[in-house]
C-alpha cells in the first residue's frame, strides 16, 4: 500500500474524490490478497563441529570466497595453490518448522565460507578463471552422527577438489562424500 | 540469523501448512499426484515486513506478488529482483505458495480431471532460483505429506508408495535434481514416488527464454518499467538461466540421439558459427548485456551437466516424458536459434530482438520447448510419448496429456503414436495483447482489474495465457 501514500497532494474537491476512490480501491485489492502464515521453529539438534579441508587437486590456484556473513565478519578471500589445503569450520543445527512436525531442516550455525542455499543445501563459492560453486547436502543424516564430540575435538572432513561440480556433497555415505 | 535462513523457515512453514491441509482431505484408497508447476507457474508471495535479523515473528503476513493482477498492474513485479546473493533486493522475503490459482489457472484442469479419483496437490517452488537448490523442497514436501497423513491415521500406508510426481516444464528440472539426489545418497526412489511424469520439460533448454535478456517479456514490460527494466530483472534470477539453450559440450554428445545435425544456436549472419550462450569468449560473451551474470551462467552450465547425467536403469524406468509438437505441418526435428552479434555493452531494447527462431527453421516443438529438448537422452524410448497440436503453456492440463498420465497411473499401455489433440487452448494475438495493454495502462488499478475480469471467459483465458511462462 505504499503507492497509496504516494498520491500527490490533492488541491481540488474532484481530485480529492478521485484520490480517495483510488486509495480505497487499492486498499481493497491489497487486503483481499493478504495471507497470514504461522512460523513455528524448534531447534532440535546440533551437529558436531567440523573442520573442512579443501585440498586443491585441480592443478591451478583457486580462491575460496567467504559467505555473506563471513565477509561481514572480516573473513578474507583465501587463495589456495595446487596441492595446498584450505581449512574452515562448519557446524549445523537441525530445526523443525510447523507445530508438532518432526521433518527437519538444517541451518548453518557456524561456517564463514558456507552460504545457506535454501532447500537444505549450503554453497561454497570458488573462483578459478570464473565463479564456481560446490554444494553441500545438509539434510544428509551423516552430518548428525551420534559420535561423541566436544568443541575442542572437531570432526575432520577432507574435500579433495579435483574439478568443480554441483553434485551435492555430504559428510559420509555410499559415494564417499567429502 | 541470515536472510536466506529466515527465508528457508518461511518456505518450510508454507509447505507445512500445505501438507497439513492436504492430509485433512486425503483419501487413502486413491493415488496421489504432486504437481510441480512450470517456471512462472508457482505463486510467489511477498512478506509485507522487511527482513530484520533481530526479529523472527511467529506469524508473518504476505501479499500476492506473482501472479496477482493488482501487483502486475501496480508495477510491483520489480520486487522480484534479486541481488547477487539471491536475496530479494528489497529484503522483503518472497516465498513460493503452490501452483498458480489466481489470474492464470493453468493447472486447474488437473484437479478437475482427477476429482474423485486421486489426491492432487501442487508443490510451489521459486522459479527464480536454481532448480538444483529448489529440489531440496521436493524432499521436504514429500516428507511432510507422509508425516501429516500418518498423523491423521497411523494405520494408513505411506502415500509416497502410490505417488506420481507430475512436472510441467521447469518443474521437471527440479524433479530431475531431486532424483539425482536420491541416487547420490543411495536412497531407493521407490520410497519416495512411484513415477515421475514430465510434460514439456526443457531438459536441454528453451527457444523462448533467451530473448528475455534483451527485450524482457512483452506484457510484463508494459507495467514494469519497460523492456530494459524487465530484462534487468530477469537477469537477476539465478534459476532461469537454465532455460537458455544447453551448452555445446552437453548437447554435442546428444545430437545424434535427438536427430540434430549440429549445435542449434548459430550466428544470425554466419550460420557456420556456433553460438553457445555459455561461451566466455569475448566474441560470444560480448553479445550479452552487462547485467547478465557470469556467475549465474556458470551455475546454469554446471546444472545442465547434472540434468543430462544418466540415471541407473532401474531409476530411469520410473521416468516418463510427454512432449508436444504444436507447429503446423513441420516434419523436421531441427529447430535452430539465430543470434545476432550485438554489442551487449551498448545494447538497448529499442534496438530490437537479436534472437530469432525463423519460420523456416522452426522444427517440431511446443512453441517454447523444441521437441528434442523435452526428453532426457537416456530415458528409455518406450517411456517417451508425443502429443500433436498442444502448445506449451496449457500442456499440463490438456486432455491429451492427462489421458496419458491417467493411463500411466493405471498401468495401462500408452500408445507411442502421436496423441493428436482435437483442439488447443487459444492464446490472444500480439496485437490484441498490445491493444488491451494500452487500454489497461490508462485505467486505475482496480478498474483495470475489473476490466480484465469482465472479459468473456474464452478471451480471459486467451489473454492470461500470455502471462504463462513460456517455460
Amino acid at each position: 500500500m505504499i503507492r497509496a501514500f504516494q498520491v500527490p497532494v490533492v488541491r481540488s474537491a474532484r481530485g480529492a474524490v478521485a484520490a480517495f476512490a483510488l486509495f480505497t480501491a487499492l486498499a481493497i485489492s491489497a487486503c483481499a490478497t493478504r495471507v497470514f502464515l504461522p512460523v513455528q521453529v524448534t531447534e532440535v539438534k546440533l551437529s558436531p563441529p567440523y573442520v573442512v579441508s579443501f585440498v586443491n587437486q585441480t592443478g591451478a590456484p583457486f580462491d575460496v570466497l567467504p559467505s555473506t556473513t563471513g565477509r561481514d565478519a572480516g573473513h578474507p578471500v583465501a587463495r589456495v595453490h595446487p596441492g595446498a589445503t584450505f581449512k574452515t569450520v562448519l557446524q549445523l543445527r537441525r530445526v523443525t518448522v510447523g507445530a508438532g512436525s518432526s521433518v527437519f531442516g538444517v541451518q548453518i550455525v557456524d561456517g564463514p565460507y558456507f552460504e545457506p542455499a535454501l532447500g537444505d543445501k549450503a554453497e561454497v563459492h570458488f573462483f578459478q578463471n570464473e565463479p564456481r560453486s560446490s554444494l553441500f547436502a545438509l539434510q544428509h543424516p551423516s552430518w548428525f552422527s551420534d559420535e561423541e564430540w566436544t568443541d575442542e575435538t572437531p570432526v575432520a572432513l577432507l574435500v579433495p577438489v579435483r574439478q568443480f561440480s554441483l553434485a551435492p556433497l555430504f559428510a559420509r555415505g555410499p559415494r564417499g562424500g567429502p | 540469523m541470515t536472510y536466506l535462513a529466515r527465508l528457508d523457515e518461511l518456505r518450510r512453514a508454507e509447505l507445512f501448512k500445505r501438507a497439513r491441509d492436504f492430509a485433512a482431505s486425503y483419501q487413502p484408497d486413491w493415488p496421489t499426484i504432486v504437481i510441480l508447476p512450470g517456471g512462472m507457474g508457482s505463486r510467489l508471495q511477498r512478506c509485507t515486513r522487511p527482513y530484520d535479523a533481530t526479529r523472527s515473528p511467529p506469524i508473518e503476513q504476505f501479499s500476492e506478488l506473482w501472479c496477482g493482477l493488482g501487483a502486475i498492474l501496480n508495477g510491483e513485479l520489480k520486487h522480484l529482483t534479486q541481488n547477487e546473493a539471491t536475496e530479494e533486493a528489497d529484503h522483503h522475503p518472497v516465498i513460493a505458495a503452490g501452483e498458480l490459482t489466481n489470474v492464470v489457472k493453468s493447472y486447474n484442469g488437473i484437479f478437475d480431471h482427477f476429482a474423485g479419483k486421486a489426491n492432487v496437490i501442487g508443490l510451489g517452488y521459486d522459479w527464480r532460483r536454481a532448480p538444483i537448490k529448489e529440489s531440496g523442497y521436493v524432499r521436504v514436501f514429500l516428507q511432510l505429506i507422509a508425516e501429516q497423513v500418518k498423523k491423521r491415521n497411523p494405520l494408513w500406508p505411506d502415500p509416497r508408495k502410490h505417488l506420481t510426481l507430475y512436472a510441467h516444464s521447469q518443474g521437471g528440472l527440479v524433479a530431475k535434481f531431486f532424483v539425482n539426489d536420491l541416487v547420490d545418497t543411495g536412497e531407493d526412489p521407490a520410497d519416495w514416488f512411484e513415477r515421475l511424469v514430465t510434460c514439456c520439460t526443457p531438459f536441454y533448454g528453451t527457444q523462448s527464454h533467451f530473448e528475455r535478456y534483451y527485450v524482457g517479456e512483452p506484457l510484463i514490460n508494459v507495467f514494469t518499467g519497460g523492456a530494459d527494466a524487465v530484462a534487468r530483472i530477469v537477469a537477476s534470477f539465478q534459476g532461469t538461466y537454465i532455460l537458455l539453450p544447453a551448452p555445446r559440450d552437453v548437447l554435442r554428445r546428444r545430437l545424434a540421439k535427438f536427430g540434430l545435425e549440429r549445435y542449434p544456436v548459430r550466428d544470425a549472419v554466419d550460420e557456420r558459427m556456433e553460438c553457445d550462450p555459455f561461451d566466455a569468449s569475448p566474441a560470444i560473451a560480448g553479445r550479452l548485456r552487462p547485467e547478465v551474470s557470469r556467475a549465474n551462467l556458470v551455475m546454469a552450465r554446471d546444472q545442465f551437466v547434472l540434468i543430462d547425467r544418466p540415471l541407473p536403469a532401474a531409476v530411469a524406468q520410473r521416468l516418463y516424458h510427454i512432449r508436444s509438437d504444436s507447429s503446423a505441418g513441420q516434419t523436421s526435428r531441427t529447430l535452430e536459434i539465430r543470434w545476432q552479434a550485438v554489442d551487449g555493452a551498448t545494447y538497448g531494447a529499442h534496438l530490437g530482438n537479436p534472437i530469432r527462431v525463423e519460420q523456416v527453421l522452426r522444427g517440431q516443438g511446443d512453441g517454447t520447448v523444441p521437441l528434442w529438448s523435452a526428453r532426457l537422452a537416456t530415458t528409455p524410448d518406450e517411456n517417451v510419448f508425443d502429443m500433436k497440436g498442444v502448445s506449451h503453456g496449457g500442456a499440463a492440463e490438456h486432455p491429451c496429456a492427462l489421458a496419458i498420465l491417467a493411463d500411466l497411473m493405471r498401468g495401462v499401455a500408452v500408445s507411442h503414436e502421436p496423441h493428436v489433440a482435437d483442439a488447443d487452448f487459444e492464446a490472444a494475438t500480439g496485437a490484441r495483447i498490445a491493444e488491451l495493454g494500452a487500454e489497461l495502462r490508462g485505467l486505475p488499478v482496480e478498474q483495470a482489474r475489473l476490466r480484465v475480469e469482465a472479459l468473456p471467459p474464452a478471451e480471459y483465458r486467451a489473454f492470461v495465457d500470455r502471462l504463462r511462462l513460456s517455460a
